[in-house]
């Protein structure tokens, strides 16, 4: 165990769970908010399908010009495809959100149970071809920490930690914007900078969260620190302190978890000890849980 | 003693503080505002008053900047409202603020002071005390650590307007202020609309109870995705206009306007 511990992949795999974990804990509070949970969902599925389509392309182009696309790692392959399948599904959504009258909600789990209902069917065709491409398709399904290359490792101690400083930074105003937006249009505030701000960070981290959490678990690391979080206290700064604060640490643990037990992908540990976390603030936060909820009661 | 612009040649006395030229708003190809012009004065109340889906809440919104208009133009003092900075104060309508966002009322309030800072700038001395005298003005001072889920819908609608009011602006848009509110929340909101108009700044304000506008309001603009009419009480609550606005029978209108007549004298 210690020898896996001080293991340079290990050291990797630890830090990508827990900066992933504390940007996305933090950036779920704006999200939840925002009310688009589901659609993180959907665009999980859409950086699914991208990536699935995208390898199978490339596959088809080198069989065709083996010495072209021979030269491109396939690693750059499977983030571009994550990144253009999540923003064409947000192009999409939005399309579909001005042009007809469902409710959001309905939109976004539409539009996941298709997409997933593509990807299952792409990745049975590519199992049953064989060849490369089967081996790489499970992490994508339930996340595993050890696949992100040195790049993509890089990228994500980047874009983290501006996800992390910017959030605070802009703090008050992304607040009055989330809250309220016609407030914050008439305090003449660029919401529209705001609002993409956020997107930008959805789309960053939800490609790397589907490689570390799965396509089925990437939702739970925004959300499920951020609903934890709620259960503790009734500002938005110390929710979204907390709710970083919870991912983190549920990435971490579940990034060992993953680690020193075969067979259990990082996506089912992290979101196993999210969810413990999230339960036992349910019964012991002093501000929604139900401990507090009954002892105020009493008074 | 609520109103003091009763006539005509007084409001026409007044410099013009917004001007809506033509002004036709459409959603998802349906006109819900067409070729509106209006003149509000500086320095009044004003009621906008309709049916459900009149435009009413199109209007201010677009008066306020956050609507683009379709055709025609909006200017205040002059202005077109996107070279505006700090003039308008909008107070939305209860039911499209998110009631359960983590926030106390004391931070809710405090946002109104948000426009005046710079992107990352924290809020001073000065804005702490103007967020907690807005506090006091509107009887909220006592529950500012409050959170705004756990208030009343009086509460709420006073909470939206102490916002407002920490941005000291020159017009304030509201939208149904007092809808649903306890008589204590109607009473302090009246007073704070009257203290408004006192210091000259110029109110909008889209009101559903068409008996109590005669009381409140110096004038009031009748809308039914068209302008029926604009002027003062008087001209405008007629029988012939609220048949044209609301589209009821004459029996009903007699009844309202008897209605009407009871409950001023009862006020008298």
């Amino acid at each position: 165990m210690l020898e896996i511990s001080n293991s340079f992949l290990f050291q990797t795999m630890l830090k990508s769970a827990v900066f992933l974990g504390l940007s996305a804990g933090m950036l779920g509070v704006f999200i939840s908010y925002q009310r688009r949970s589901i659609e993180i969902n959907a665009l999980s599925a859409g950086s699914f399908v991208g990536t699935l389509l995208l390898f199978l392309l490339s596959s088809l182009g080198l069989s065709i010009s083996p010495y072209i696309f021979s030269q491109v790692d396939k690693h750059i392959y499977s983030f571009t495809g994550s990144i253009l399948g999540i923003l064409i599904m947000i192009t999409i959504l939005n399309i579909l959100y001005k042009t007809n009258r469902l409710h959001p909600h309905i939109i976004q789990s539409l539009m996941t149970a298709v997409l997933l209902g593509v990807g299952i069917t792409l990745v049975t065709s590519i199992r049953q071809a064989g060849g490369a491409l089967d081996s790489g398709i499970d992490v994508y399904l339930f996340g595993e920490t050890t696949s992100l290359t040195d790049e993509e490792f890089y990228f994500l101690r980047i874009i983290t930690v501006t996800v992390i400083v910017l959030l605070l930074l802009f703090f008050r105003r992304l607040r009055v914007v989330i809250f309220n937006v016609d407030i914050a249009k008439t305090s003449h505030f660029h919401t529209m900078f705001y609002v993409h701000l956020i997107n930008v960070f959805v789309v960053c981290l939800v490609a790397l969260s589907v490689k570390l959490m799965g396509v089925f678990l990437a939702v739970s690391i925004f959300l499920i620190p951020a609903v934890t979080a709620r259960l503790w206290s009734n500002r938005l700064f110390t929710i979204t302190l907390l709710s970083g604060f919870f991912g983190g640490l549920g990435g971490g643990i579940g990034a060992v978890i993953a680690g020193n037990i075969s067979h259990v992908s990082s996506g089912i540990s992290i979101t196993i000890v999210l969810s413990i976390m999230f339960f036992i603030s349910l019964l012991i936060a002093p501000y929604k849980g139900l401990l507090g909820v009954w002892l105020r009661g009493r008074k | 003693m609520l109103r003091t612009y009763s006539s005509k040649e007084h409001l026409e006395q007044l410099n013009v503080a917004v001007k809506v030229e033509n002004l036709t708003v459409e959603y998802n190809g349906r006109a819900t505002l067409f070729n509106i012009n209006l003149d509000i004065p500086s320095g009044v109340l004003m009621a906008v008053l309709g049916p459900n889906n009149s435009g009413k809440t199109t209007l201010l919104k677009t008066i306020a900047g956050i609507n683009k208009p379709s055709a025609g133009n909006v200017y205040i003092y002059s202005r077109p409202t996107h070279a505006l900075k700090n003039d308008i104060a909008y107070v939305p309508a209860r039911n499209f603020v998110n009631w359960d966002f983590p926030i106390n009322v004391y931070d809710l309030v405090l946002m109104g002071s948000y426009n005046r800072l710079k992107k990352v700038e924290i809020p001073g001395t000065k804005d702490r005390i103007s967020a907690r005298e807005a506090l006091e003005r509107v009887g909220l001072d006592t529950i500012s650590k409050k959170s705004i889920c756990d208030l009343s819908r009086g509460e709420k609608h006073r909470a939206l307007i102490a916002r407002a009011l920490v941005q000291d602006a020159r017009i304030y848009i509201m939208d149904e202020p007092m809808i649903a509110a306890d008589e204590e929340s109607i009473n302090i909101i009246i007073d704070v609309l009257q203290e408004l108009r006192h210091k000259k700044k110029t109110v909008i304000v889209s009101h559903y109870d068409f008996v109590t506008i005669p009381r409140y309001f110096d004038m009031v603009s009748l809308l039914n995705v068209r302008l029926i009419a604009s002027g003062t009480t008087e001209d405008v609550l007629t029988e012939e206009n609220f048949e044209k606005a609301y589209g009821m029978s004459a029996g009903m209108i007699k009844n309202i306007r008897l209605y009407m007549e009871e409950s001023h004298a009862r006020n008298k």
